[in-house]
């Protein structure tokens, strides 16, 4: 913390209530360098992308755990691996292209080569030139491989954790969470689309949106005002045994009521869509569920809203700017039919998405109230206190989840 | 068919005049009524991707976005300011004749200052219709990948 004798205590996130949290948790810098060593290269697992992105022995792209670039890559033995993406020699970028299929990389500032394992294997000019120059005798290329990272997937996800030793993935996630993501994306990937937000907001500002069902139908009103989700829907808010990951979830549509928003902005009940094929669907999956949002500790979201799959990666970027990378999903057995309705339900999402735009300005709505916060403390009360699951999504439980995670990172027990 | 580079061009600025003026409810009407406008990424195009920021197939999906941002979406209200290339014409089929303009766009917030919000390329397909040249197709390849904030207003 900035002041060295203050605990997350003093930030309100002291106890089990996570009902609180001081705002200068979403501007402090000093706080923000933190949370990259405590929790981004700390236990927790962190996704970075997906197999399908890495088919081939050699295949890799360029990632980031939070401020630490890394290298993913796909070993000669079909492994997959992660390294930090800094040259041993001087620190310079070795990978700068973001994506491609490579035998060895090669440092571009003084070419030192790495194998795909990450291992020094070759120092230009080592030996010297004409007896002059070189590397001393001593000089052990064993002791500057690039720093690895542990490399756990599910369902085609990958997740990373710069630990060394720490909860295997399946544990970290808790078991409701594992297999809905196994239930979501256990078929077989297709990269149907990929693009970036920029939001002008703390990281977790997203987060805890992500998480926060009780905004969903009083902020996002296109849904409401198509009667495409609504509180008084059937649904819930699981958090998995750690209480760290969450999934919200709506069951399929029942009868709507519009007594329950009588006191919410006005519905105008008249709207109706011009061309319906934009919410056409089919019953993909067998438990029912309509709409979830997964939301995974520290910085992935899994979306299934309706038909429309994406997962959703948070790139931090400074205490008040982060970067989401989307990838829009589809599967191997989809029908034409089936790609059709998902390429149309792709307008409900991302940076234009006629649902979920409004996230991408919320955070920074806080953003800008708060930067003169001394002390004042959010209120996250909806549904109790704690982080039981409830089988209600008009509850913060799935926020206060978050702040049980970052406090057993930040101050493990 | 018979189209010449001034009637494509007096059709892309009367677009983006439009749009500028905040005349949105006339967007739809630049396209046929099958007319597709697409929003993506070069880098997306590259990699064969179907699916980018925006896909409107139709006429009555433009009209259900216009429907969104004028009753439904929560943003700042802001302008944009086009600046729009001179066409390049493609060949003329059977289909209509093809055309490329390079364009940016300034993005204007209520109390701020013009800030470059995209740049990129028109690529259209225009047919000569009874009331006069529409978009049958009208792609916006971005050159960038990353969106700032949020997009409503279309491009
Ligand atoms: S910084 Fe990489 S070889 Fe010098
Ligand atoms: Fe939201």
């Amino acid at each position: 913390m900035t002041d060295t004798a203050m605990t997350l205590d003093d930030y309100g996130l002291g106890g089990d209530a996570f009902n609180q949290a001081d705002y200068r948790l979403y501007t402090d810098a000093d706080i923000a360098r933190q949370e990259q060593e405590r929790i981004f290269e700390g236990q927790a697992w962190c996704f970075v992308g997906l197999e399908v992105e890495l088919p081939q022995p050699g295949d890799y792209k360029t990632s980031w755990v939070g401020a630490l670039p890394i290298i993913l890559v796909r070993g000669r033995d079909g492994a997959l691996r992660a390294m930090v993406n800094r040259c041993t020699h001087k620190g310079s970028t070795i990978v700068f292209d973001g994506s491609g299929c490579a035998e060895r990389f090669v440092c571009p500032y003084h070419n030192w080569y790495y194998d795909l394992e990450g291992n020094l294997t070759a120092v230009a000019f080592g030996n010297g030139v004409k007896g002059q120059g070189g590397m001393p005798a001593a000089f052990d290329k064993q002791a500057h491989g690039l720093r690895r990272l542990r490399v756990e997937t599910i369902a085609g996800l990958i997740f990373v954790s710069a630990a060394e030793q720490g909860p295997a993935l399946e544990e970290y996630l808790g078991t409701r969470i594992a297999h809905h993501i196994r239930r979501t994306l256990g078929c077989g990937l297709v990269v149907l689309g990929e693009y970036t937000q920029v939001m002008h907001n703390n990281w977790k500002l997203y987060m805890e949106n992500t998480r926060d069902s009780y905004h969903a139908s009083l902020l996002h009103v296109f849904f409401t005002t198509f009667r495409l989700n609504r509180l008084d829907m059937a649904g819930g808010m699981a958090v998995g045994e750690n209480g760290w990951n969450t999934l919200s979830y709506t069951q399929a549509t029942q009868s709507f009521t519009d007594e329950a928003y009588a006191d919410a902005r006005a519905l105008n009940t008249d709207i109706k869509l011009n061309d319906p094929s934009l919410v056409a669907n089919w019953p993909e999956f067998a438990d029912g569920i309509v709409s979830s949002i997964t939301s995974v500790f520290p910085a992935l979201v899994m979306q299934q809203i309706s038909n429309s799959l994406a997962v959703r990666q948070l790139v931090p970027k400074g205490p008040d700017r982060c970067e989401l990378v989307w990838t829009l999903l589809g599967t191997v057995e989809d029908t034409p039919a089936q790609t059709d309705m998902r390429i149309r339900q792709s307008n409900l999402v991302g940076p234009a998405g006629l649902v979920s735009m409004e996230d991408g300005i919320i955070g920074n709505f806080v953003q800008r109230s708060i930067a003169s916060a001394r002390g004042e403390r959010t209120v996250m009360r909806m549904g109790g206190d704690g982080v039981a699951s409830q089988e209600s999504r008009v509850t913060e439980a799935g926020v206060r989840a978050f702040w049980k995670a970052y406090r057993d990172h930040m101050e493990p027990a | 068919m018979n189209v010449d580079a001034v009637a494509v061009q007096q059709l892309m600025l009367r677009y983006a005049d439009a749009i500028d003026a905040d005349d949105i409810e006339a967007w739809p009407d630049f396209f046929t009524p099958d007319g597709e406008y697409t929003v993506i990424s070069r880098e997306s195009l590259k990699r064969g991707h179907r699916i980018g920021i925006m896909q409107c197939l139709g006429q009555g999906m433009m009209r259900d976005r216009i429907m969104g941002l004028r009753d439904a979406n929560v943003y700042e209200p802001h302008c944009y300011r086009h600046v729009v290339s001179a066409p390049l014409l493609g060949e003329a089929g059977p289909e209509g004749v093809s055309a490329t303009a390079s364009f940016l766009l300034a993005r204007i917030m209520r109390a701020g200052v013009p800030e470059l919000f995209l740049s990129g390329r028109y690529e259209d397909l225009v047919v000569a219709t009874p009331a006069g040249l529409r978009f049958r197709r009208r792609r916006v390849v971005l050159d960038s990948t990353a969106i700032d904030t949020l997009l409503v207003i279309p491009v």
